[in-house]
């Protein structure tokens, strides 16, 4: 019933939405108008796909243009490529930058003398939880695997080697820890966030890039395929 | 001599010829100048494509009228704001249909958010629930309920703007 009230209210306060009694919709004059219109959007249409014509023929008809319209493209290609490789912070797949940096003992450790071992390489800092959660499990890989050809390098952004000689001895992490002052991280590109983990593979590419804290089944899995 | 033979009308052409009259007076009970509102129907009437129902056109049309209404108001509020733009005077038709009543009306439908306003439009044009359901691309099972709501709030607002009539 309060229904049927609303419904009758309502309705009522839209009655009062009439037109002018003496105005009639003209009919002859609006088809004119659609009809005009209509013509003049296919008219917009044509000399726009004219206009892309033109400049295509321009472009591909003198060598110069085609010249700078592929050095354009490329340029185009190449900067997105760019960017997009910063925000996905991961380094381009390919050979691994080779770099030397001293262990904690100061004896240089170089990335191409473990060519012909699965390698990975873990950028970590003692500041950073996850990265403290992750150094464990490679410190079991790295015993696990050993025998099969694998080796695990931490490469540690701390500042000093004092936080970074503490943590080591208190989970007695035996493989090559070095610390970076920033020009390895620069080498592997932009390192947004940590821990950032590669796997490379016997041949010294860049098989798989990790960042942030990843399940330890899925690292198992990833080192066991390429020892394979 | 063999009559010249008549053009054939488009799909398009033909459901003006049905259609045009009502849109555009749909649309002209939304925005007061019928001027515009002929050429809002056209604009619908543009946009039509092959399948597309009567229903669709009543939306498309009530949602353009809507839209100019909602223009004019913003429009207003700016003159009324600056002070110094001159409003242009009221064409002698506007003047005539300009009842304070169908004024308030309009303020209220300006100020609901777009579907109420679209259902209260479309089904004060007489179209049935099966057809509102096509052209808002809702449940039909729900359109009672959401008409219902959307007089509800029709009310509201206009009870909070102008007090019971």
């Amino acid at each position: 019933m309060e229904n049927l009230e609303l419904d009758r209210w309502v309705e009522d306060r839209l009655a009062h939405l009439t037109p002018t009694a003496s105005w009639q919709p003209d009919r002859p004059s609006g088809l004119a108008r659609l009809r005009s219109k209509k013509a003049a959007r296919r008219r917009a249409r044509l000399g726009a796909a004219a206009s892309a014509a033109m400049l295509l023929f321009t472009i591909a008809a003198f060598p110069a243009t085609r010249v700078f319209a592929q050095r354009c493209l490329d340029a185009c290609v190449g900067e997105t490529s760019l960017i997009s490789q910063y925000f996905r912070s991961q380094p381009a797949p390919g050979p691994a930058p080779d770099f030397t940096l001293p262990d904690a003992s100061g004896h240089p450790v170089r990335l191409s003398s473990f060519q012909g071992k699965v390698v990975l390489l873990n950028f970590w800092a003692t500041w950073c939880p996850p990265c403290r959660t992750e150094v464990p499990w490679f410190q079991e890989f790295h015993m696990r695997y050993g025998g099969d050809g694998f080796v695990a390098l931490g490469v540690s952004v701390d500042e000093s080697w004092q936080p970074v000689r503490a943590f080591l001895e208190q989970t007695l992490v035996t493989y090559p820890v070095m610390v970076d002052s920033g020009e390895v991280a620069g080498l592997y590109g932009h390192l947004k966030a940590l821990p950032a983990t590669l796997l490379i593979d016997r041949k010294g590419r860049i098989v798989k890039v990790y960042t942030g804290l990843v399940e330890r089944a899925e690292y198992e899995r990833a080192i066991e395929r390429l020892l394979d | 001599m063999a009559a010249a033979a008549p053009t054939p009308r488009s799909d398009l052409e033909a459901i003006f010829d049905a259609q045009y009259a009502p849109i555009a007076r749909a649309i002209a009970r939304v925005i007061r100048d019928p001027g515009r509102a002929e050429e809002l129907a056209v604009e619908a009437f543009l946009k039509w494509r092959p399948g597309h129902t009567t229903g669709w056109l009543y939306r498309t049309g009530v949602r353009l009228a809507l839209d100019e209404l909602r223009r004019q108001a913003r429009g207003e509020r700016y003159r009324g704001f600056l002070g110094w733009l001159r409003t242009p005077p009221p064409t002698p038709e506007q003047q005539q249909s300009s009842g304070e009543e169908q004024e308030r009306v309009r303020t209220v439908l300006g100020s609901l958010n777009r579907r109420d306003a679209e259902l209260l439009l479309l089904r004060n044009e007489g179209l049935a629930y099966s057809e509102i359901a096509a052209a808002l691309e809702m449940n039909p099972a729900s359109v009672g309920t959401l008409l219902s709501r959307a007089q509800q709030t029709f009310r509201k607002e206009y009870v909070r703007r102008y007090g019971k009539p």
